[in-house]
This record gives structure tokens, C-alpha cells and sequence, in this order.
């Protein structure tokens, strides 16, 4: 799949990532690559502005966490997030389930 | 190690058009994640060169994460520009529907060339501001010193 197209959903995919609980940066882009089976390799910095404009919607939070000695910006779902999170995946399925609908026909 | 977390860092600086604010947080963060791309890298064998040009690759053109940032940065900013300009459009609508028929005209105050003056101002310095990002220093620390430094380079008794 190209690039681009999995960046229109990265904001998507961000939440539903941070939906089984707070990450950084790194253990997200971690997450991403694992839970798709290795599909999305993406530069591991896009998800920087995807989580900045999350931030700025409300939609996730972030703090710093220091564990093992070490200073992290951890983010998370806000409520709004989370209720955006299933917005989006509801428009998935059916944005799914469409496009399998054309495909079995050809 | 250093010297690719640092490299990486000041051509992210130099094409990065945000406040020093989310400035520092960009770098805080990016910082971060290079660190743990080359300590990934090392396990994985690779000496701190090569770890270091290894995690700039796996993290993306410095370049085109500034612009990304950049984009959002300029769409946020139209956004609350529009938000802002609508809310002073209804409120002088307002204001002009509230203000009764018979008042005084408004005369300028202190004096006539003061408020010509900085209504002027008002209008010109922020113009003056925005078309150039280099007479903002704060905007863009990394512009001033390379200028400098390519004034140095290119003088006659420059190195």
C-alpha cells in the first residue's frame, strides 16, 4: 500500500493505537509496525505531527514521564479521543465494507 | 552518537517555522527517539556511525517532518485567524446595531496624528512581521547565525 494513503489514516490509527493505553513515540511507531503484522513502515517521525494535531484537537494528552531514568512525553486518549476513536472506526467498517462490496464483484 | 542526534537536530531547527515553545518539545522529543534508534541499532551491531545514519533514515528526511509540522502549524494558525476574524465581523456587527443613533461623532484620541499613527503601525508591523520570517529571530533562531556565517565565508578577509 502507498505511503500517502496510510498517512490519511494515521490519525485514525494513532487513537485506535493509544486506545489499549498510554505510549511514547517510540513504543507507538513499535505498536503500529507489530500490531499490522509489519505492513506500516513508516518513518517513525511522522507520528510527531499526527500526535501534535491530536493534541491540539483534544482528542489525546501528554505529560512527561521519567522511567528508568530516562525523561519521556507519554500520551493518551482524553474522553473526547476516545469517543472519536469509535467515530472513526464505525467509518472504517462501513468505508470497509463498501469497498469489499465492489471488489467481490469484479 | 552525538554528532547525528545534533546534525539531525539543527537541520530539523533551520527548516522548522513553530514558536520556541514547540520548538523545544519537537526537539525534546526527537532527541529521544534518535537516542533509541541508535542504542536499536548498536544491539543490532552497528557501530555509532553507522547506528546514527541508520536511525536518521528509519526516522524520516528532516525536511519533510519540518514541513509536515509546518503545514499543521500554518493550517492551525488560518483556522484561529478565521475563528478570530468572524468573531470581530459579528461583534462590530453587534456593537453597530447597539451604538445609539444620536452620538457624538468619534473624534480621534490623543490627537489626530497619534491614532493615524498607530492605527498605521497597527497594520504595518505585523504585515512587516509576517512576509519575512527571518526579522523574527525568535521565530527562527537558526536563520540569523547562518547568515552571519555565510557573510563570513563569502567576505574578501573570510575564512
Amino acid at each position: 500500500m502507498n505511503q500517502d494513503a496510510v498517512r490519511g489514516h494515521l490519525d485514525g490509527l494513532v487513537l485506535a493505537v493509544l486506545a489499549s493505553g498510554p505510549a511514547h513515540g517510540y513504543a507507538l511507531i513499535d505498536l503500529l509496525r507489530e500490531r499490522s503484522g509489519g505492513f506500516f513502515e513508516l518513518p517513525e517521525g511522522s507520528v510527531y505531527p499526527a500526535l501534535h494535531r491530536l493534541e491540539r484537537a483534544g482528542l489525546v494528552e501528554s505529560g512527561w514521564s521519567a522511567d528508568a531514568g530516562r525523561r519521556r512525553r507519554v500520551y493518551e486518549l482524553t474522553v473526547k479521543g476516545r469517543r472519536a476513536m469509535t467515530d472513526r472506526h464505525r467509518e472504517w467498517r462501513s468505508f470497509a465494507a463498501a469497498m469489499d462490496a465492489i471488489w467481490q464483484g469484479v | 552518537m552525538r554528532n547525528a542526534v545534533t546534525g539531525y537536530l539543527s537541520e530539523l531547527d533551520t527548516a522548522l517555522r513553530v514558536g520556541a515553545w514547540r520548538r523545544r518539545r519537537i526537539r525534546a522529543e526527537v532527541s529521544d527517539h534518535l537516542a533509541e534508534l541508535i542504542a536499536d541499532e548498536q544491539e543490532k551491531g552497528a557501530d555509532p556511525a553507522l547506528a546514527g545514519q541508520r536511525a536518521a533514515e528509519r526516522f524520516g528526511a528532516p525536511a519533510e517532518l519540518a514541513a509536515e509540522f509546518n503545514a499543521d502549524i500554518a493550517r492551525h494558525g488560518m483556522n484561529r485567524a478565521s475563528w478570530a476574524l468572524a468573531g470581530c465581523g459579528a461583534a462590530a456587527f453587534a456593537a453597530a446595531g447597539f451604538s445609539p443613533h444620536a452620538a457624538e461623532i468619534a473624534r480621534p484620541w490623543p490627537s489626530a496624528w497619534v491614532f493615524t499613527l498607530v492605527t498605521q503601525l497597527w497594520v504595518q508591523v505585523p504585515v512587516a512581521c509576517g512576509s519575512s520570517p527571518c526579522s523574527s529571530p525568535p521565530s527562527r533562531p537558526g536563520c540569523v547565525g547562518r547568515r552571519w556565517a555565510d557573510a563570513r565565508r563569502f567576505s574578501p578577509g573570510g575564512a
